[in-house]
């Protein structure tokens, strides 16, 4: 069964969780914006939008784009990790404003 | 709705005066030469008086709507209430028989559930909440004015085709009848209904027409359905609200709205959230 969007969700939050472990040693900006896409990833949880279809494509962004830069940040490659966390931070940006559905179906 | 209504408005060739609170987003509307911009309070007559002077027609919109009408009586009153009553008192004054169109509720009917439908604009009036009362005062002050051009659109709740949060919780029962309206139908109810002199001195039911007339389960399944969500998720009132199948023959007749069928409605969520899928 695919996964929902809660569940891709949940998965990007353990990943960035990961990546911000002890990563203030190598750069602090680094994991201050990881804790914050954790935090505001938070926020959402269990918001209606993530039941919802159109979660998952946004959803799955982030979990790919996680993976991403904890592979590089095992690797301890920096180089590229950079380039990788400003791509987690505009897909989780993503996610943040999509999920942040606006009104009621009626009024 | 008012954004598209002026836009409805100037391209059929008129001017058009938007009168709201400062803080509202205009963008888009300064700039057009055939509108022009008031800000103000409702609540304050003199800037009421300023919005209305001259005009033909004015379309009554603004009011605090369920669930935040729900707080606080004083401040709904003071809005609903005062602020119709500011219109009213302002076209007296200045222009008595210029067309009023109020915007009022189906919610003025209150618990119908267990009549024999649909529900006419002869059926009695009794509130069952703050934004009810406050529509039923309204059309109160309207009918007992000086006005001679006013309409009553008893408008149903509106469904909005957009990406948006669902009620919580639903305003019916699982099994109760719903019908509701588009919204786009209600802008051309609205415009209509200030276009058409046969409009003036009636109060109109404004519903979605026979292929809105649905069980709470049913819209709701559908709602779950186009959003690809679990409809296990919904939450049902646990007393019937006030909706109910509605008699809009007469308005239909006059102000020929229902341009949108359930279908219509049904197929739009379902392209809006394909596209969402393919971003």
């Amino acid at each position: 069964m695919p996964q929902s969007g809660q569940e891709l969700l949940d998965e990007s939050i353990a990943s960035c969780k990961q990546i911000a472990d002890g990563l203030g040693a190598q750069d602090e900006a680094w994991e201050a914006s990881l804790v914050e896409i954790v935090e505001k990833f938070d926020e959402i949880s269990g918001t209606f939008f993530f039941k919802t279809m159109p979660s998952v494509p946004a959803t799955r962004g982030a979990v790919r784009d996680a993976a991403v830069a904890l592979e590089l940040r095992q690797s301890e490659d920096w180089d590229n990790f950079g380039p990788a966390l400003e791509s987690l931070i505009a897909t989780a940006q993503n996610v943040i404003e999509k999920a942040g559905m606006k009104g009621t179906t009626l009024t | 709705m008012g954004r598209q209504l002026a836009e409805k408005f100037v391209d059929a060739g008129q001017s058009v005066r938007i009168f709201d609170l400062p803080q509202m987003d205009f963008a888009g509307l300064e700039d057009n030469d055939s509108i022009e911009i008031n800000k103000g309070d409702i609540t304050n007559a003199d800037d009421v008086t300023r919005s209305v002077d001259g005009v033909d027609a004015v379309l009554h919109l603004a009011a605090i709507l369920p669930p935040n009408s729900e707080r606080n009586r004083d401040v709904t009153f003071r809005v609903n209430v005062g602020g119709t009553e500011n219109i009213i008192r302002a076209l007296e004054k200045t222009n008595p028989d210029a067309m009023l169109v109020f915007t009022s509720s189906i919610s003025t009917y209150g618990d119908t559930s267990t009549k024999e439908p649909p529900v006419k604009v002869t059926n009695s009036q009794s509130a069952i909440d703050i934004y009810a009362d406050s529509k039923i005062e309204g059309e109160r002050i309207m009918r007992e004015s000086y006005l001679t051009n006013t309409v009553s659109l008893r408008t149903a709740a509106i469904a909005v085709p957009a990406f948006l949060e669902p009620p919580d919780p639903w305003p019916f029962m699982e099994d109760q009848r719903v019908e509701m309206v588009h919204r786009d139908d209600v802008v051309d109810a609205l415009f209509n209904a200030a276009r058409t002199p046969d409009a003036g001195g009636k109060v109109f039911n404004i519903g979605g027409g026979s292929t809105w007339q649905l069980r709470g389960r049913d819209y709701v399944r559908d709602f779950y359905e186009f959003m690809g969500a679990p409809a296990d998720e919904a939450v049902y009132r646990e007393s019937p609200g006030w909706v109910d199948w509605y008699d809009t023959e007469e308005s239909q007749r006059v102000l020929k709205y229902q341009n949108r069928s359930y279908q219509h409605y049904a197929d739009e969520m379902r392209a809006i959230i394909e596209a969402m899928m393919a971003e």
